[in-house]
């Protein structure tokens, strides 16, 4: 394949994904509408969509070939443990909310001036609601379930704190949850309100 | 601990693509599913990932599944493997569930297991390989996987030079017993009726795998005037070509058909 031919090849997958993502199961009707629209893809569009029409294809209904499973299991192993530039990005660009710039990106993503909750959601002590991780992800353009693992690394990797006079560590086991965090902040009123409902937003 | 490496196909790599860089909005459910797991402890989540059946409380959508493998979630090196397994599960049953369905006559696949590792190779370097920050195959994984599979066939079809077969299905047969060709089921594109309508879309799931293994040219005037209802000339101007052209092509594709020259 040709460079030209491959760029043409590439840019078809591109618009032909776009299109499945905002028409899960298109129509015949649809393809052509789009068929018609990107004259220059016709043949790649016609030859996915002859592949991906009719049913859509229920793989539950189908038994794991084990042979196949075995064959390519340990690839896929590989796959999943050296891919580790996402995590790598994250842990770099957590650095730069280290110190008092801290609070801007407290600020930023919407946790108005608690950097102190902030700091503890860098270190993984608590829980943070899903739409932190994603507005902290999309300022520092980073990826957001690298960026959430790496909260789960640092929490794994506090120190464990020595035997006290007065018994034994009060280690934590788990994240506290985001209300318990709240609530253990002192904060109260409206802005212990906004703060809880974080974790029923989504963007 | 991680595996060695284990011998594979050679995977064209083009790491550069538009393909792999472009970014997808991710779906309302799989960002309340990854909402969950970031939640879960890791017990909670190797609870998730045992979950096999689609239809059963907890199963983590595939498409989730990617975006925690290629962001190498999991906190622990055991949770990152149940994913790795888990994906792997999805993706090998998602391959075979393409093969079986639509893609019988290709018997370079079917008949040789290495080719089929190949085949899943291919599919999984794709997900790896982008760099976008919500890949394709975050967004529709069964789908990815079609497109993926095509790509692959397509390349394998060319490289190999192997050609389709369509044995393993059963020609329909005449009032006489005598199998039909695929070109005498072929009804006319005119006036159909709703149940002729239907058979005509049978029969396209039972013979697009010759389709699929026609000339370029051909494939595509077949495909724009049965599959998508377009007339010669609408598939004339999207081709680029006059509507007798098209006549022409059609007319070559379905004598290819009937002769059976498409898989000679």
């Amino acid at each position: 394949m040709n460079d030209i031919t491959r760029s043409a090849s590439s840019e078809a997958s591109v618009l032909i994904e776009d299109f499945l993502a905002a028409n899960p199961l298109p129509s015949s009707e649809q393809w052509k509408a789009f068929t018609l629209a990107h004259p220059a893809h016709a043949s790649q569009i016609a030859d996915t969509a002859l592949m991906l029409t009719l049913e859509d294809a229920d793989f539950d209904a189908d038994e794991l070939d084990v042979e196949l499973f075995n064959a390519t299991r340990s690839a896929m192993l590989n796959a999943v443990h050296l891919n580790s530039v996402p995590v790598a990005a994250a842990k770099t660009a957590l650095k730069v909310c280290r110190g008092p710039i801290a609070r801007r990106y407290a600020r930023e993503i919407g946790l108005g001036e608690r950097v102190d909750l902030f700091n503890q959601m860098l270190a993984g002590e608590l829980s943070a609601p899903y739409v932190l991780v994603k507005r902290l992800a999309k300022t520092l353009q980073v990826r957001m379930a690298a960026l959430a693992e790496v909260f789960a690394l640092n929490f794994q990797n506090q120190p464990v704190q020595s035997y006290k006079a007065d018994g034994k560590p009060n280690a934590l086991r788990q994240p506290v949850s985001w209300e318990q965090a709240v609530r253990d902040a002192g904060i109260t009123g409206e802005e212990a309100a906004r703060l809880l409902h974080l974790e029923k937003e989504m963007d | 601990m991680i595996p060695a490496a284990v011998d594979e196909a050679d995977v064209d790599i083009d790491a550069d693509d538009a393909e792999s860089q472009k970014s997808y909005e991710r779906q309302p459910e799989h960002e309340l599913w990854l909402a969950k797991v970031f939640k879960m402890d890791g017990d909670q989540l190797l609870t998730a990932l045992a979950i096999k059946k689609h239809t059963q409380a907890g199963y983590i959508p595939s498409e989730v599944l990617v975006t925690l493998a290629r962001n190498g979630y999991g906190g622990s090196s055991r949770v990152r493997n149940a994913i790795a397994i888990a994906l792997n599960e999805r993706l090998v049953i998602g391959f075979k569930g393409y093969l079986n369905r639509h893609l019988k006559w290709f018997k370079v696949v079917t008949r040789s297991s290495e080719a089929q590792v190949e085949g899943v190779a291919y599919v999984r370097e794709r997900i790896f390989r982008s760099r976008a920050d919500v890949s394709f195959a975050e967004v529709r994984f069964g789908k990815f996987i079609g497109m993926r599979l095509l790509d692959w066939f397509k390349s394998q079809t060319a490289l190999k030079n192997k050609v389709p077969s369509v044995d393993g299905e059963l020609a329909p047969k005449d009032e006489d017993g005598n199998p039909l060709s695929l070109a005498d089921q072929v009804p006319d594109e005119v006036g159909l009726s709703p149940e002729a309508a239907l058979q005509q879309k049978q029969l396209f799931a039972s013979c697009r795998g010759a389709v699929l293994s026609l000339p370029d040219k051909q494939r595509t005037a077949v495909l724009l005037c049965f599959h998508q209802n377009m007339s010669h000339k609408e598939a004339g101007k999207v081709m680029g070509l006059s509507e007798s052209s098209v006549q022409k092509y059609v007319k070559a594709a379905l004598n290819a058909l009937r002769n059976g020259d498409w898989h000679e």
